[in-house]
């Protein structure tokens, strides 16, 4: 769930036609997909994109990444060509995903936001060059000072790990919120934000198919985002 | 005038928890409390379930430790099910536990403590975590996550996935080792050993750095408990309980789990949800003992695999007594994470490994089992009754973090008296008093069990202040 957010811009919405169809992926579960013998090869991951969905369902509409990611997979499983697509969804984002976006041609991340209109979308940009100095983690206040959690990290954070210990991050990432209304106990979403899964799902979708392939030297993102700024669908 | 220092909340730990230290007119530390403010309930809400859920239903004590709870679970199972399941069954549980101790264990130093070890105690805070480890010490960090990674990975080829793993279950596993994923898990594991053996390198020079703490974290006197084979060595699955004294005298040499009951005592206290195990013989406070990764070398023989038992001569080396400091419990765990790849390594290898017949079957012939195994926190019990129909009707958790709660409360007040004093509070000394607690690795999530017995006061106070009602409890 995400409590902050950039601020608001308010670009027309991306043109959202029929659903696409995706690339072949790995299974959505709650748990991270196994990966092939090939899968960590370089040549491999520079034509992947990775999905990380954060979130828990059993928390209403804190499982809207989890929904998307669904969704996403499904398309992508009704595609024919190589896997292409990696989805993970977890309740956390972990140090150890970091491996899993390095060297990624696209990450794409989403989560649930709590600081948005319910079932309002944003796209927000990630950078995070190599040189930069470690992000804040995401934490509590205690004497005045930050604490950092660890089991938790934010999406810059994750890149940042990928760059430090990996090498090298995603060429390209994007973190995509939906605004959330209730984190009750429950499966069900509100009507509001399920509303929004559709448009949500279609713009992950062309993100994947607009970067598929396209592979990008690193840190490239940082100079040429697209799109350029973070962007805010209001809901319907 | 008196006053109260309130950590909360404890940081880098698995839960939630609290300190309270207590200073007297001169600021001079005179009490200290560990408190542990969550409540979990497992025991009651599984009443009524029938008993082959419990696997499943246990494991969610927590998402660090579930494979734990599913492996003590589906032993009590076992036991009502009154069964000797098949022999790869055992081992398949055994290596699945095993990748659970490197990942946990690696959460542990790498995550949470190592950015105290290498970064220092009194580092701005801001900076104690793994994204600054990473940008100061990249090749340790990646080692870090690279052997998490391991043994979650081992943990999903075994049993599907991740976090709350399915695969065990009462009377075996649900579905043989495949040739491939066999295969798959033994080439890691030579990457994994040259990790534990890097990281080894460095601790060895870092940990000079830190006598002043190894001399004040929790290091006293106390028993120590843990599981040994019948050769008297370390041992995680199934064997037999073994206590020692501070001396290293054995006074217990072969207790049968599954009677823990007549030498376990379990107290309770009012400022903390987590209770107090004591060694019986000796009452409470009297029998406090330590579990884990420092009890389990403490106690054992040795470890039993080539690489480990070299670490461990070495270890045990530095004193001709057991090791009373819980700061040892860092390098513990580094050992016992070398003796973890190693002894998978050879049950992999193996070829019964791959039998196909992997569950016994069989309805209730027991209603009472009991289930226990060495979590990588230390002893893990499970205790269920049935009915005729295999429904809970009663269930007790002992967890590895409880059997510690009362020499980490001992603990915190040692290192609190040595660092803490008077208005010169600064954060690097309460992080002294947190670090004490992170050598324990306490899992407060597991560790909540005490709900039935706990003395518990609800105050009902008005607006100003003034008691209205007091309900007392237990």
């Amino acid at each position: 769930m995400r409590t902050t957010n950039a601020e608001i811009f308010r670009p027309p919405a991306p043109a959202l036609g029929h659903l696409p169809k995706l690339s072949g992926a790995v299974r959505v579960a709650d748990r991270i997909v196994p990966e092939t013998a090939d899968s960590k090869s370089p040549a491999r991951r520079a034509g992947l994109s990775v999905l990380l969905a954060c979130g828990n369902p059993l928390r209403q509409d804190d499982g809207i990444g989890w929904r998307i990611a669904e969704a996403v997979d499904r398309m992508a499983e009704q595609g024919n060509a190589e896997p292409m697509l990696r989805v993970i969804a977890v309740q956390q984002w972990t140090p150890e995903l970091a491996e899993e976006i390095s060297g990624a041609n696209l990450a794409v991340f989403v989560d649930a936001s709590a600081a948005d209109e319910p079932g309002a979308i944003r796209v927000t940009p990630i950078c995070s060059p190599a040189s930069a100095p470690p992000p804040q983690m995401r934490g509590t206040q205690r004497f005045e000072v930050p604490i950092s959690e660890t089991h938790a990290l934010d999406p810059d954070a994750l890149l940042a790990l990928a760059e430090r210990i990996c090498g090298r991050g995603p060429a390209r990432a994007f973190l995509v919120t939906v605004g959330a209304e209730s984190f009750q106990f429950g499966e069900e979403m509100s009507a509001s934000v399920r509303r929004a899964v559709p448009r949500a799902v279609r713009l992950v979708a062309n993100l994947v198919i607009a970067f598929c392939g396209k592979h990008q030297e690193p840190g490239s993102a940082c100079q040429h985002p697209s799109p350029e700024k973070p962007s805010l669908i209001h809901p319907d | 005038m008196s006053r109260t220092i309130v950590i909360d909340p404890v940081t880098r730990l698995e839960g939630h928890g609290k300190i309270t230290l207590q200073l007297d007119e001169a600021g001079v530390v005179q009490d200290a409390m560990f408190h542990v403010t969550q409540l979990r309930g497992f025991e009651k809400f599984c009443e009524g379930r029938p008993f082959y859920e419990m696997p499943n239903i246990t494991a969610r004590v927590c998402g660090i430790c579930p494979v734990s709870h599913l492996i003590a679970s589906s032993k009590a199972c076992d036991a009502i099910l009154a069964v000797r399941i098949p022999p790869v069954a055992a081992n398949l549980r055994r290596v699945l536990n095993l990748a659970q101790l490197i990942q946990s264990h690696a959460l542990s130093f790498f995550y949470l403590s190592s950015p105290d070890l290498l970064l220092g105690m009194d580092a701005p805070p801001e900076q104690r975590n793994i994204l600054h480890l990473a940008h100061a010490h990249p090749s340790i960090a990646a080692d870090g996550v690279a052997l998490r990674q391991f043994g979650q990975r081992v943990i999903e080829l075994l049993a599907g996935r991740r976090i709350h793993p399915g695969w065990t279950v009462p009377g075996g596993v649900n579905e043989p080792l495949s040739a491939e994923k066999r295969d798959r898990i033994l080439e890691m594991i030579p990457a994994a050993v040259a990790a534990i053996r890097r990281t080894q390198g460095w601790f060895r020079g870092a940990v000079q750095k830190f006598s002043a703490e190894i001399e004040v974290f929790a290091n006293f006197p106390t028993l120590f408990m843990g599981m040994i084979d019948d050769r008297g060595l370390a041992e995680y699955y199934d064997g037999s309980l073994r206590v020692i004294d501070s001396e290293g005298n054995i006074i217990a040499g072969e207790l049968e789990p599954a009677r823990y009951a007549e030498y376990i005592g379990e107290a309770t206290e009012s400022f903390t949800y987590m209770k107090f195990p004591y060694y019986k013989p000796l009452g409470y406070p009297g029998g406090t003992y330590r579990v884990g990764p420092l009890a389990r070398l403490n106690l054992a023989g040795r470890c039993d695999t080539p690489l480990a038992d070299e670490e461990w001569r070495a270890f045990r080396a530095m004193s001709p007594r057991p090791l009373l400091s819980s700061f040892h419990y860092h390098q513990a765990r580094l050992i016992e994470m070398l003796h973890a790849a190693e002894k998978m390594e050879r049950l992999l290898a193996d070829k019964e490994i791959l039998d196909k017949h992997v569950r016994a079957t069989a309805s209730v012939n027991s209603l009472e089992g009991v289930g226990v195994a060495e979590a990588p926190r230390g002893t893990l019990i499970h205790h269920y009754k049935v009915d005729e129909n295999g429904l809970i009707v009663w269930a007790n958790l002992v967890i590895a973090t409880g059997h510690n709660n009362a020499a980490m409360n001992r603990g915190i007040l040692q290192t609190a008296r040595h660092y803490v004093q008077g208005d010169q509070v600064k954060e690097g000394m309460l992080n002294r008093v947190e670090a004490v607690v992170r050598t324990f690795d306490p899992c407060l999530s597991c560790s909540t069990h005490a709900m039935g017995q706990m003395p518990l006061t609800v105050e009902v106070r008005a607006p100003d202040g003034s008691l209205v009602r007091e309900v007392r409890r237990g």
